[in-house]
């Protein structure tokens, strides 16, 4: 009896630890290699584009770019504006048309053995910061802004805002080396990313944070948020505040990068889809202007 | 108000009946243990009318004055023929004989598909759950339930069921009238019932009667064994991961009796020398590590009968799963030369409780009542904690820390339903119930103490309470020769935070018989549930958390129509086939990126609000009679979900989305001492979310591009298609003091490697990046020991 427990238990124990794993293999029309657009653009500055392939998620090494791509602007309607000349390590640049703000502009880039892509996009106008005014809390190094400025009440827009703090400290040969910290909190109710409520208060904590209109009333914004400094800095510190309009493609790609970020690796965490306006692609074509804004503290 | 409303509804009904008639009635029994024979049959063949005992084994029926020749039957009792004359009302309880030593399985005392308006609805036969081959020989009726057409499988070995598109939360699951939150055991490998002290399954997929409320998606109603008024038996098993113990008999003979049941795991028993080994080897090193798990539960039921006109139930079950490891290491600090002591522990338990008290009452051959009270509660709690301190000193820590997540859902309920019968084929139904939850969505309680710092704090969500009551109102019966109806409405509302909700559910199911053997049915029924389970995982890991309905989170609306044919064959053969649409409104769903840590804090933020659709066909061919029995099931299904934010917004296949779904369960019986049981099934592929590309993003933050991992579609990739195959042969023993079985089963014969989960990643001994499938439970052989007297 002794004997046939034993072998019973053991039988049991090897099966269930036994667990099996075995390749998949992918097929080829899910994992075929496609054109992949990177590009931010703004109302009257060059429009720069970089174009790299995708490879299967198997792959090990450095993503290829793409040197050799057909890549040329249109306007909204598809109509080209312009070729774009390779500069290097697949950057592309357009160098005859500026692009206007409000207007719609679209890429077409083709590569013999890759289907070719598409994608359009607008560039909002550039935002007029009505002020930025500063408190400081030096007991806990900390600086908070009110950033304000006017929304156009009547679309919808779609906003970034971003805060650092550098400090500067001389390194061995008395060259001054600034330190940055990008990383800043906010209570407002209306940004969609900072992740968990971290103090039970509303608090939220990121290094840019996203926002529409939609739940704001009223043409006038006001922005708070708080950034930490190190206090031991010798050298004057200055912050930077970024205010940026975006286009809603770029806007959602944004958004569901920083979601993407924070949650890679937790498999306690629900998959996340970057999103993409590349027809047949991967990437983003996007438009959005960037107020910037430099405050030196003595 | 409800005295009022009972008159009322007796003058209406009753007045259809008002000619020279008198109403038998009383209660069928086992004739060895007393217990109620639910679903027994009463048929005057002179006058083709009959009727069927309801779950308490009562029985009504109203046939014009005179001598009638009425049958009683029960699958597997010997029918009995009684020659009875009725001038007045009668009562009459009727005990039947089991079966002879007869080759074949008579089954005329099971109520005929084709004469009823139930549809959607399947009734396990114990005998079967008990005699086809199971996972590490564990008897499991969700299992064997998870065979029928209609109802899917989640992952490998999981016992979670899925019924027409639903999810595991939309099933109402009834343990003797008390709904149970969490049914699994082990993970979700076993469910929480144990075979041998449960009576009766009956599982409702749609076309659901108005006494069922609360859930969208399907109703499975358990019933324990009540216990023997006769003498005493006794069933127990030993297997490999668990034994088990089951005792019933009288207190009281034919007045009270008992059954109680009890069943407990030794994994943990079974690791301890494997862990001892392991710790010898590191006893060198000061560590010392013990762990295990183990899962019990235990069901227990009385049966009082006070008089022919009252009985009354208690029933009972406590189960608990719990998972442990604990570790200590010791070393010798040079600097001081004294030894300290580091204790870790972390741990996972969860249980039910639920308790039920239940007061049959007959008002007379024609009305019978049943009120219950009950209580149930499902917690759940995982933690992990340090102790560090010098071994001298040990009641002085140096470092102590100890975190525990809790939550649970308790609710106390209490109804009252009325079965009258006034015809044949005339059965009204109607009640109220009324459920206080309290929901304890999650809290963390933090103890930090030594080094100077001491915190000892909870947090997290605070505790919900909510009312839902329940009004219902069915009426079956026969509008013609042909046509049955069973029409009703349940009303339901659910008062959480100061809102209230209401639900007006129309139910109607239509019997049309073609003729004696086959019949055409159709059912529609609205459905709400006020509860959301929020979940992120698919293996039935309970750190799920049960969630109300709030003021903006509303309720779960199901809608389902479903058409029907069913047709009694030649030789004991029966093929039936539903086709079905399902709708469901208000689902939720983790937001992208959102997570189970930091849910219970406003966990209304972190979900979206979507809606699903299903439909399919299914078709069910069964063999019921002989030495061979079994069925074929087969279902075609499309299951869909859809929420504004997630997916971009478009439609995509629910994560058991099963396209094709196949069963095949055969039982053999080649004489008394030998029977086999051979399951196979085939599933497609579960779809889930996979990254199959990747590309360089734009860049983050000036520290230049990162690679995105591409999804295509959430839940756009389809696992390989699942198939396997169980075969069980049991060797039936009789001996002086009852019975003995042998039972030996291979799980997964033929060595099928079926996805548990995809990964990518690395072969073992490989340095090859790879898709990986990992599979679970390959060929895998059991055998158990079990009896009764």
């Amino acid at each position: 009896m002794k004997n046939i427990q034993f072998i019973g238990i053991s039988l049991a124990l090897l099966s269930v630890l036994w667990a099996c794993e075995k390749e998949i293999v992918l097929k080829q029309e899910e994992v075929e290699p496609r054109i992949v657009v990177n590009s931010i653009f703004s109302a009257n500055d060059t429009i720069w584009v970089q174009l790299s392939e995708s490879r299967n998620v198997l792959f090990e090494g450095e993503l290829p770019v793409i040197t050799d791509a057909a890549l040329q602007l249109t306007d909204g309607n598809g109509s080209v504006l312009g070729e774009f000349i390779h500069e290097s390590d697949g950057n592309y640049y357009m160098p005859t048309v500026l692009p206007a703000a409000g207007n719609r502009y679209g890429i077409i880039a083709s590569k013999a053995g890759l289907k070719s892509v598409s994608a359009f996009s607008a560039a909002p106008n550039l935002i007029s910061v009505t002020s930025i005014d500063t408190v400081s809390f030096a007991d806990v190094s900390e600086m908070e802004f009110t950033i304000k400025f006017s929304d156009d009440v009547t679309e919808t827009n779609y906003y970034s805002i971003s805060i650092a703090s550098y400090n500067g400290y001389p390194n061995e040969l008395g060259e001054v080396v600034y330190y940055e910290n990008n990383y800043f909190t906010t209570k407002e109710f209306y940004v969609v990313n900072g992740g968990d409520d971290i103090g039970g208060d509303g608090t939220k904590y990121d290094s840019e944070f996203y926002f529409t209109d939609e739940l704001l009333v009223g043409a006038d914004i006001s922005f708070k948020g708080r950034i930490y400094y190190f206090s031991d800095s010798e050298e004057p510190r200055f912050f930077v505040v970024k205010v940026a309009s975006l286009s809603e493609d770029l806007y959602k790609y944004k958004v569901t990068y920083a979601n993407y970020l924070n949650t890679q690796g937790s498999p306690f965490a629900e998959p996340v889809r970057v999103y993409s306006n590349v027809e047949n692609g991967f990437g983003i074509f996007g438009g959005g202007s960037i107020s910037r804004d430099t405050l030196f503290v003595e | 108000m409800m005295k009022n409303f009972l008159l009322l509804v007796l003058i209406c009904t009753g007045l259809i009946g008002w000619s020279q008639k008198s109403t038998l009635s009383g209660y069928m029994k086992d004739s060895q243990t007393g217990e109620a024979l639910i679903g027994a049959r009463v048929y005057i063949d002179s006058l083709k009318i009959g009727a069927v005992a309801n779950i308490y084994g009562f029985y009504s029926l109203t046939v014009p004055n005179g001598t009638h020749t009425i049958l009683f039957s029960y699958v597997g009792k010997e029918p009995l023929k009684k020659l009875v004359r009725l001038d007045e009302n009668l009562t009459l309880d009727i005990v039947l004989d089991p079966l002879g030593e007869l080759d074949e399985i008579v089954i005329t005392g099971e109520k005929k598909e084709q004469e009823t308006t139930e549809m959607s609805t399947v009734n396990l036969s114990m005998d079967k759950v008990k005699s086809l081959p199971v996972l590490l020989g564990e008897r499991d009726i969700i299992k064997t339930a998870q065979l029928l057409p209609g109802i899917q499988s989640g992952s490998e070995g999981s016992s979670g069921i899925y019924v027409r598109g639903g999810g595991p939360d939309q099933n109402l699951i009834l343990l003797d009238g008390v709904p149970i939150y969490n049914a699994n055991h082990l993970f979700g490998f076993f469910s929480v019932f144990n075979a041998d002290a449960i009576n009766q399954v009956k599982l409702v997929k749609g076309g659901f009667p108005a006494e069922y409320g609360g859930r969208i998606s399907s109703v499975i109603d358990i019933r324990m064994n009540e216990g023997d008024m006769k003498k005493i038996h006794g069933e127990g098993s030993i297997g490999i991961i668990s034994s088990k113990l089951m005792l019933n008999g009288p207190i009281i003979k034919d007045k009270t009796s008992f059954m109680i049941s009890a069943r407990r795991t030794y994994i943990d028993v079974l690791a301890r020398p494997f862990i001892a080994l392991a710790n010898q080897n590191n006893s060198t090193q000061g560590d010392e590590v013990t762990g295990g798990y183990f899962f019990y539960d235990v069901n227990a039921k009385l049966n009082h009968v006070i008089n022919t006109n009252n009985r009354i139930y208690f029933s009972a079950y406590l189960g608990d799963d719990k998972f442990y490891v604990d570790s200590k290491y010791t070393y010798l600090n040079s600097s001081d030369n004294l030894r300290y002591v580091e204790e870790s522990n972390a741990g996972l338990k969860w249980g039910n409780k639920i308790m039920a008290l239940r007061w049959n009452h007959k008002y007379g051959p024609k009305l019978f009542s049943n009120t219950t009270l009950n209580y149930s509660d499902y917690r759940f709690a995982t933690g992990f904690g340090l102790n560090a301190y010098a071994e001298s000193t040990p009641n002085l820590p140096i470092d102590n820390f100890s975190f525990e997540y809790l939550s649970g859902i308790t609710d106390w309920g209490g109804n009252m339903n009325f079965y009258y019968y006034p015809a044949p084929k005339h059965e009204i139904q109607f009640g109220v119930g009324e459920i206080y939850h309290t929901f304890k969505p999650g809290v963390n309680q933090l103890s930090v103490s030594g080094g100077g710092a001491t915190i000892d704090t909870s947090f997290g969500s605070v505790r919900t309470y909510a009312h839902e009551f329940y009004g219902y109102f069915q009426d079956d019966f026969e509008v013609s020769k042909r046509l049955m109806v069973n029409a009703g409405v349940h009303l339901s509302n659910f008062y959480v935070r100061e809102k209230l909700y209401n639900s007006l559910q129309p139910r109607l199911a239509i019997n049309f018989k073609l003729d004696e053997k086959s019949s055409l049915k159709a059912s529609y029924a609205k459905t709400t549930q006020f509860l959301h389970l929020l979940t992120n995982t698919s293996i039935g890991l309970p750190t799920d958390l049960w969630l109300p309905v709030t003021d903006s989170i509303p309720p779960q609306q199901g809608n389902q129509v479903a058409i029907g044919y069913t047709r009694e064959l030649k030789k004991g053969y029966r093929i039936g086939s539903e086709a079905y649409y399902k709708t469901m409104a208000n689902l939720i769903e983790y937001k992208e990126g959102a997570s189970f840590f930091g849910s219970n804090q406003n966990w209304e933020s972190l979900v979206e609000v979507g809606r699903g659709y299903s439909y399919g066909l299914e078709v069910l061919l069964e063999k019921r009679t002989g030495k061979t029995t079994g069925w074929i099931g087969y279902t075609l299904s499309w299951t869909n979900r859809q929420f504004a934010n997630i997916n971009d917004g478009e439609e995509f296949p629910y994560r058991y989305d099963r396209r094709h779904d196949i069963s095949f369960v055969l039982t053999h019986k080649f004489n008394e001492k030998f029977d086999i049981g051979i399951v196979w099934v085939y599933g497609t592929g579960n779809a889930i979310t996979l990254a199959l590309q990747k590309y360089n993003s734009l860049g983050d933050g000036g520290f230049g591009p990162s690679e995105v991992n591409h999804i295509d579609q959430r839940n756009g990739y389809r696992m390989p298609s699942y198939h396997r195959l169980d075969v069980g042969l049991n060797y039936h023993k009789k001996t002086k003091w009852g019975e003995s079985t042998w039972s030996f089963g291979v799980y997964n014969a033929y060595n099928r490697q079926n996805p548990f989960f995809l990964d990518i990643g690395y072969l073992q001994n490989s340095d090859k990046k790879v898709l990986k499938q990992v599979s679970l439970f390959p060929f895998l052989p059991s055998v158990s020991y079990s009896f009764k007297f």
